[in-house]
């Protein structure tokens, strides 16, 4: 039982990023990768080669819904219990799990002349985002003896994608103070999980407790067979054979309008997959029909010559109002997309300041983070962001970042909000990204 | 190069600072500290949802012949039970017929026979079919049996038997068989024949004798050169059995078709049921006769008694004829059945007193005979019936007081340690001019009550709102909640089985008349909500 708590836990407890997009790294100078976040920024170095595996990896979680403390809590005899009402209590309307995880399978670029720039890079790529509302948690923890009279709605989407990713990255000084960047990729998807409209209104009738049930469940996955039929499991036909592919975009603009004044804007990620290999879709028998138990009518029952079997049919009737029909046909799921725009000023050489707006939309619901920050970049050996954000759920987080080079080597370790680790029980969000990168020339 | 020292500074402050986090925080990470979490939702169910009308109810049951609904859908509970029946097998029987004969050939003929080389004579019989009653049959047409000739002869010459029955025929043929008897050096020579009776019709008025079969045999004896003693004997045995006729022709005499008492059980309350008091406007007995014999009966009914719960009889007193009168069909009629009944009402008896004596048993007594004025010609098929039957119609309007039902049912509470509260809401929308009363008790291995339940509510029911002629008028909803906490449930753990008590009596304490009517409407709502502890 305590294991299941704990994955529970573990599960829900995501201290993890703010914003899906670093806050920290879009702003360090001698980051040459960080025009992942906006493809229009030229790298400092004359070329970057990523270490093949080494070069990047990042992993990022959020539950914008609750933190550690808000569900477990001590108690006087410094044991620890769950508090499943204060946790709840904490969940807004709407709420969001986001886990994303990268690794750079390889990377590299190259400044050419002094206004192009030319990379491109293969990540592995996992991201699961689940948008879960307060009902789900209320109605399964308080009964719908909390909701007499009135409707509980529960709400899920799902979107879990594990992918691959080749891109090819483009960047030109249109002027001496605009640049723009492209970045194209094409992706190869391996397994997802994904929810259409997927929701259950459920209204309990105060007096006479007849529930009332609507609602939709559409739910498509694939490449899942991979996990259940082991023997048959084909190492190539996984990594390179699959026909899942989809194509994304990054575009972004850097302008200078005036002396050590930056403005910034980039969108990325915006891409679709179409899932051909093992597609399943699961979707209700019966769409949004409007359905109400009043409890048994003896009615049904009258006459029966076998109570119990006619009792066992009419659950078998109820039952069937909450069918799914299985289907195997293709689909296509939208990445989530990132947005941000910031200003920045160089205040010394040495010392620059700004601000950064960063969203992340995942079907209708739009994480948005404020940040301001201080970087200090020492010319091409240290280079460091420090970041005080603030998401649309009230939390604030503080990230730091740091750049270092070695011997033509470039290390990096940055995250969005360095106080989950000292108090991982009240984050609700955290992300660590680092890497290492052959990097040449000015 | 001092800011850059600084910055150092700032970053081993947070390391520093960190690290006294994460040891402060390890703790509450602590997993094995973690206590069993309880978890308390609230499950509100609907139970029952049900709208019941008494017309659905019968209908749906198939009781549909225990009521009836008129144009103004007003109920009729209806009660049929048969009296008697009697049919045309039953009364009339054909026992196994079984008849030996000898024929002696004149010795001075029979000792010519080597020289003549053949000779012929004829012989007759006449056969009475018997019958388990008295009567004179004219004819009767067989639809099974057999019939069955044993020839045995003595002589060491050969014969043989001409069989003839003139009065038996098939398809407009009468009755022939032929035996051979043909001396192979032993005596007797014997030989049997067996046929069929369907199909024939036997005419008993053939040949001088009335009433009886005529048999004719042709014997043709032809000479072997066998010597011949004189005694010798030619025999004849003949068997008719398992006959079955499909119709049969004239006088069945006067016979008994029934009569005696007899005892209806009257199931208007069943075990563990009873009742303070009732009355009915209305009632009424339909005696109904029926009859497809083509013999003139006489029908007697000379008592019917109600014997009450307590012991009281009342004996229905009635204007009906004696005998009553129940018409035969005639010869043009044969294979109809011709009906009478009579009505038995509070205009020409005693049946309201007779049935507010609320009966368990009818006491009767039915007399039926044949034939009571004397020989007339008559018929039967196979098919003929008399019958009869009693109905008793009580159409719903009168008054009932303290009707109670009580029964008891195994009980065992699983998982009680998951409920701490448990809330029922009844909620009854009563559209019957009825009021119903409910007790609830649990009961231990001891038979001892551990707790009850809504022993404190006179009334789990309201009866509608009627009016002066006890019809109807509005509905009245009434809401029970009964709330039992844990202390109850753990009392109720204990009980082994449920006494329930069900009480009822129409409007107004049963102190008024009402008519209950097919469209009356009970919506019945029953749920819970359940306050459950669970501990995973």
């Amino acid at each position: 039982m305590r294991t299941i708590i704990t994955v529970i836990i573990s599960f829900f407890m995501s201290f993890p990023v703010f914003s899906q997009q670093s806050a920290v790294m879009y702003n360090m100078k001698n980051n040459p990768v960080r025009n992942t976040l906006n493809p229009a920024y030229f790298p400092m170095q004359k070329a970057y080669i990523g270490m093949p595996l080494f070069s990047g990896i990042s992993v990022s979680f959020t539950n914008s819904g609750f933190t550690y403390s808000d569900l477990i809590k001590k108690d006087s005899d410094d044991s620890l219990y769950i508090d499943v009402a204060n946790a709840i209590n904490s969940m807004k309307g709407e709420n969001l799990i986001n886990v994303n995880t990268q690794i750079d399978l390889f990377n590299a670029g190259i400044v050419i002349g002094k206004k192009y720039f030319v990379g491109i890079s293969a990540a592995e790529r996992v991201h699961m985002n689940l948008l879960y509302n307060k009902d789900l948690f209320g109605f399964a923890y308080y009964g719908n003896e909390a909701y007499l009279g009135e409707e509980a709605n529960i709400e899920i989407k799902l979107d879990a994608t594990h992918f691959r990713e080749y891109a090819i990255s483009f960047a030109t000084e249109l002027t001496d103070k605009f640049s723009v960047g492209t970045r194209l990729k094409y992706l190869y998807g391996m397994e997802n999980v994904s929810t259409k409209k997927t929701s259950i209104h459920l209204y309990t009738d105060p007096t006479t407790f007849a529930i009332t049930a609507s609602g939709n469940i559409g739910i498509n996955t694939s490449g899942l067979s991979n996990f259940s039929d082991t023997e048959n499991f084909n190492m190539n036909q996984y990594l390179f054979g699959k026909s899942n592919s989809g194509f994304a975009f990054d575009f972004g603009v850097q302008a200078k309008p005036v002396k050590n004044l930056i403005l910034s804007a980039a969108v990325t990620d915006l891409g679709s997959i179409k899932w051909k290999d093992d597609a399943i879709n699961y979707n209700a028998a019966h769409v949004n029909n409007e359905f109400t138990f009043s409890g048994i009518d003896i009615n049904e029952l009258l006459g029966a010559d076998d109570i119990e079997q006619a009792l066992t049919d009419y659950a078998d009737s109820l039952a069937s109002q909450f069918f799914l029909d299985t289907t195997y046909y293709s689909y296509t799921s939208t990445l989530p997309f990132s947005f941000s725009s910031g200003i920045q000023y160089n205040l010394t050489k040495k010392i620059s300041t700004g601000l950064l707006y960063q969203g992340y939309s995942f079907r209708d619901y739009l994480s948005s983070t404020l940040s301001a920050n201080l970087a200090i970049t020492l010319g091409k050996k240290f280079n460091s962001n420090v970041v005080y954000s603030m998401g649309n759920n009230g939390r604030s987080a503080l990230g730091l970042g740091i750049g270092l080079t070695f011997l033509q080597m470039h290390w990096y370790l940055v995250s969005d909000n360095v106080m989950a680790f000292v108090k991982p029980q009240e984050a609700k969000s955290t992300s660590i990204r680092t890497g290492i990168l052959m990097t040449f020339g000015k | 190069m001092q800011g850059f020292l600084r910055f150092h500074r700032l970053i081993l402050f947070f390391f520093l600072t960190s690290v006294f986090f994460i040891s402060c925080v390890k703790d509450d990470f602590d997993f094995d500290k973690i206590k069993s979490p309880t978890w308390q939702p609230g499950v509100a169910v609907p139970l029952v949802g049900s709208s019941l009308t008494l017309e659905n109810v019968i209908s749906k049951t198939g009781n549909t012949q225990f009521g009836s609904f008129d144009g103004n859908n007003f109920c009729t509970l209806i009660y049929s039970k048969d009296l008697y029946s009697v049919g045309a097998e039953d009364f009339f029987q054909l026992p196994k017929l079984q008849n030996n004969k000898s024929i002696v050939i004149d010795p001075i003929i029979s000792s010519q026979i080597n020289n003549i080389g053949t000779i012929t004579f004829n012989a007759e019989e006449y056969i009475s079919i018997p019958a388990n009653i008295n009567a004179t049959i004219d004819s009767i047409e067989f639809k099974g049996g057999q019939l069955e000739f044993t020839a045995s002869s003595d002589f060491k010459h050969h014969i043989v038997m001409d069989v003839t029955i003139p009065g038996a025929t098939k398809n407009g043929v009468a009755f022939n068989k032929i035996i051979n008897l043909t001396y192979n050096g032993q005596v007797p020579v014997s030989k049997t024949i067996s046929v069929s009776l369907a199909g024939y019709n036997f005419n008993l008025h053939k040949g001088s004798q009335i009433g009886k079969i005529q048999i004719k045999y042709k014997i043709t004896a032809t000479a072997t050169g066998n010597p011949v003693s004189g005694s010798e004997v030619i025999s004849m045995a003949l068997e008719m059995d398992n006959m079955k006729f499909s119709r049969a022709f004239g006088y069945f005499g006067v016979n008994s078709i029934g009569s005696g008492l007899d005892t209806i059980p009257v199931e208007l309350l069943k075990d563990g049921q009873s009742i303070g008091g009732f009355s009915v406007d209305d009632p009424k007995f339909i005696l109904k006769l029926s009859n497809s014999f083509g013999i003139p009966t006489r029908v007697d009914v000379p008592s019917i008694k109600s014997l009450g719960g307590t012991g009281n009889s009342i004996n229905l007193a009635t204007s009906l004829p004696i005998p009553l009168s129940l018409p035969s069909p005639g010869m043009n009629q044969i294979g109809e059945t011709l009906y009478t009944q009579y009505v038995l009402d509070k205009t020409n008896s005693n049946i309201v007193p007779f049935v507010e004596n609320n009966p368990t048993h009818i006491l009767y007594n039915v007399m039926i005979g044949t034939n009571p004025n004397g020989p007339t010609a008559n018929f039967i098929t196979d098919q003929s019936k008399i019958s009869a039957s009693l109905t008793m119609e009580l159409p719903l309007n009168g008054s009932i007081k303290d009707f109670s039902m009580i029964d008891t049912v195994d009980f065992e509470l699983k998982d009680e340690e998951m409920i701490e509260s448990l809330l029922l809401r009844m909620s009854f929308k009563n559209g019957f001019p009825i009021e119903f009363g409910s007790k609830i008790y649990f009961i231990d291995a001891n038979n001892s009550v551990v707790d009850s339940l809504l022993c404190d509510q006179p009334q789990l029911i309201s009866s509608a709102n009627v009016n002066s002629a006890g019809v109807v008028v509005s509905s009245v909803q009434k809401t029970t909640d009964v709330l039992v906490d844990r202390s109850f449930v753990n009392r109720i753990a204990k009980a082994k089985r449920i006494v329930y008590i069900l009480n009822s009596s129409t409007a107004n304490q049963g102190n008024s008349h009402v008519k209950i009517y097919g469209h009356y409407k009970m919506d019945v709502n029953i749920g819970a909500i359940a306050k459950l502890k669970v501990t995973p």
